[in-house]
């Protein structure tokens, strides 16, 4: 890990229904592994968050969050989930996905995953949204 | 297992335990290869049930160990004479739940259903030594209801929980500060910069976090565990698998718990039904073992006392001792010896053993 963070990572195209139902993103954590992130909601030309959501992935909640209604106002807008993960002892695999949902079907995902010696990775995930 | 399935089944055990522990095989006589570099938590190797079942003087316990997603396991390296030889007995065991569903696996999933997520198959085969000689085939099922080194199982271990909820709490919000400053300054593309005092703090964070993993796997080994396992034997006529047949039917269960840092207590229960070698019928048999180890993870002592009965046959008993040496990664010295009786009779025999065993996480 260093100071400073500069990597931007590549946005994964995710289509969407205009018309269709409302928009959900669910967060997960695999390979049982612990740690926290940050959901934003950006604008689409990337300079205004519209949404934001922190949360932990080993606690109670649920990580899933409704986007903007109706489904239309997120179009071209990009999702992006910065995890923190922290590896237990004897598993080194991580896995952070952020699933796009639309009426509770899966519509495009953004994952990460890998296998590292280190106590903790960044993970920065981030899809945009196409409405058609 | 019905007799006319048991070739296909048999084949197919077997065609994946030359793929799987082949490679393994080749590879550990240097041991600089990447399977040893990959290799976890250093406990001493646990018999997968498989494994157990072929070993003709250490199957009545079933050794307490930790879940791995896969793993090989290979032992009896000493051939006649003491001299050292390719493994005669090899096993491999996988957790189907961690190595088909482990990628997408939260940890309250895992939490929620931690037996099934522990629950581990494995496949064994021995043979004698010689070309065409009889080979022997195993196939085990275990789980571990309670295991007190499963760093993943929150009811087990509530205060690594506890602590490595406050580090990483205080992360999240130094990550959050970083996080909201790259926001205020521009877009989605704003390099996040930690200040000098940030980056320190979540240095020490990180060592912290793994002071704490290191701190409970080093005491991990003689934490209370409780194991249930069922496993097959079957022999063959040759190493082609001709004149296959079922000769033990097992089951066992063991409970193990630690004595301070220094010390385990097990006692295991073994029930099996097995085939007479002369008159080829199935008898029932039974055993009960207790087994006390004292010394650290790497270097550790033990005493064993075993009952077993079979059928109308007389009690036997077994009292033994040995110590267990890590001596380097992956690879132990086991080193036992004891006195044997029958039926009370006072002429014990004596039997000594020395064996190495290695065990290697693949994934």
């Amino acid at each position: 890990m260093t100071g400073t963070d500069t990597s931007n990572p590549p946005e994964v195209p995710i289509d969407f229904k205009k018309n269709g139902s409302d928009l959900a993103v669910e967060l997960t954590c695999g390979e049982a592994q612990l740690g926290t992130y940050t959901l934003r909601l950006w604008s689409p030309d990337g300079l205004t968050v519209v949404q934001k959501a922190r949360g932990s992935f080993f606690d109670e909640e649920e990580d899933q969050f409704p986007l903007p209604s109706p489904p239309p106002v997120n179009d071209q807008r990009i999702l992006q989930c910065r995890a923190r993960v922290w590896l237990i002892q004897g598993h080194k695999r991580y896995a952070v996905f952020m699933t796009v949902k639309q009426g509770g079907k899966t519509i495009g995902e953004a994952s990460e995953g890998d296998e590292t010696e280190e106590a903790t990775v960044i993970v920065d995930l981030r899809a945009r949204l196409r409405g058609s | 297992m019905p007799r006319g399935l048991a070739p296909t089944a048999l084949s197919l055990i077997a065609l994946g335990w030359c793929a799987a522990v082949g490679p393994a095989l080749a590879q550990i006589p240097g041991q600089p290869d990447s399977l040893i570099q990959k290799y976890r938590a250093d406990y001493a190797v646990p018999d997968a049930p498989a494994l157990t079942l072929l070993e003709l003087d250490e199957g009545n316990l079933l050794r307490p160990s930790t879940v791995r997603e896969l793993a090989v396991v290979v032992s009896d390296f000493t051939g006649s004479g003491g001299a050292l030889q390719l493994p005669k007995a090899a096993a491999v065991e996988f957790s189907p739940g961690l190595l088909f569903l482990g990628r997408r696996l939260k940890l309250k999933q895992y939490q929620d259903n931690a037996a099934w997520y522990r629950l581990r198959v494995s496949v064994a085969s021995r043979r004698q030594e010689g070309n065409g000689s009889p080979t022997s085939l195993a196939f085990g099922l275990r789980t571990s209801l309670k295991d007190g080194a499963d760093l993943r199982d929150k009811s087990t271990n509530p205060a690594f929980f506890e602590q490595a909820s406050k580090i990483i709490a205080r992360a999240q919000a130094i990550d959050v500060e970083a996080e909201d400053a790259a926001e205020a300054r521009g877009g989605i593309n704003e390099p996040i910069v930690y200040s000098p005092s940030q980056q320190r703090e979540l240095d020490e964070l990180t060592a912290k976090f793994k002071e704490l993993n290191a701190s409970v796997a080093d005491t991990a080994w003689n934490r209370t565990a409780f194991d249930v396992a069922v496993g097959l034997r079957a022999d063959a006529a040759d190493s082609t698998g001709n004149d296959l047949s079922v000769q033990q039917l097992a089951a066992w269960l063991t409970y193990a718990s630690g004595v301070g840092n220094w010390a385990q207590l097990i006692v295991g229960a073994k029930m099996a039904s097995d085939r007479d070698s002369v008159t080829r019928e199935f008898g029932v048999a039974g055993s009960a073992v207790t087994r006390f180890y004292g010394g650290t993870n790497k270097q550790k002592v033990y005493l064993d006392l075993q009952a077993s009965k079979r059928a109308d046959e007389d009690t036997e008993v077994v009292l033994s001792g040995g110590a267990e040496i890590n001596v380097s990664s992956g690879l132990w010295v086991v080193l036992s010896a004891g006195t044997q009786w029958n039926g009370g009779a006072s002429d014990g025999r004596f039997r000594a053993r020395f064996a190495f065993k290695s065990g290697f996480p693949m994934k």
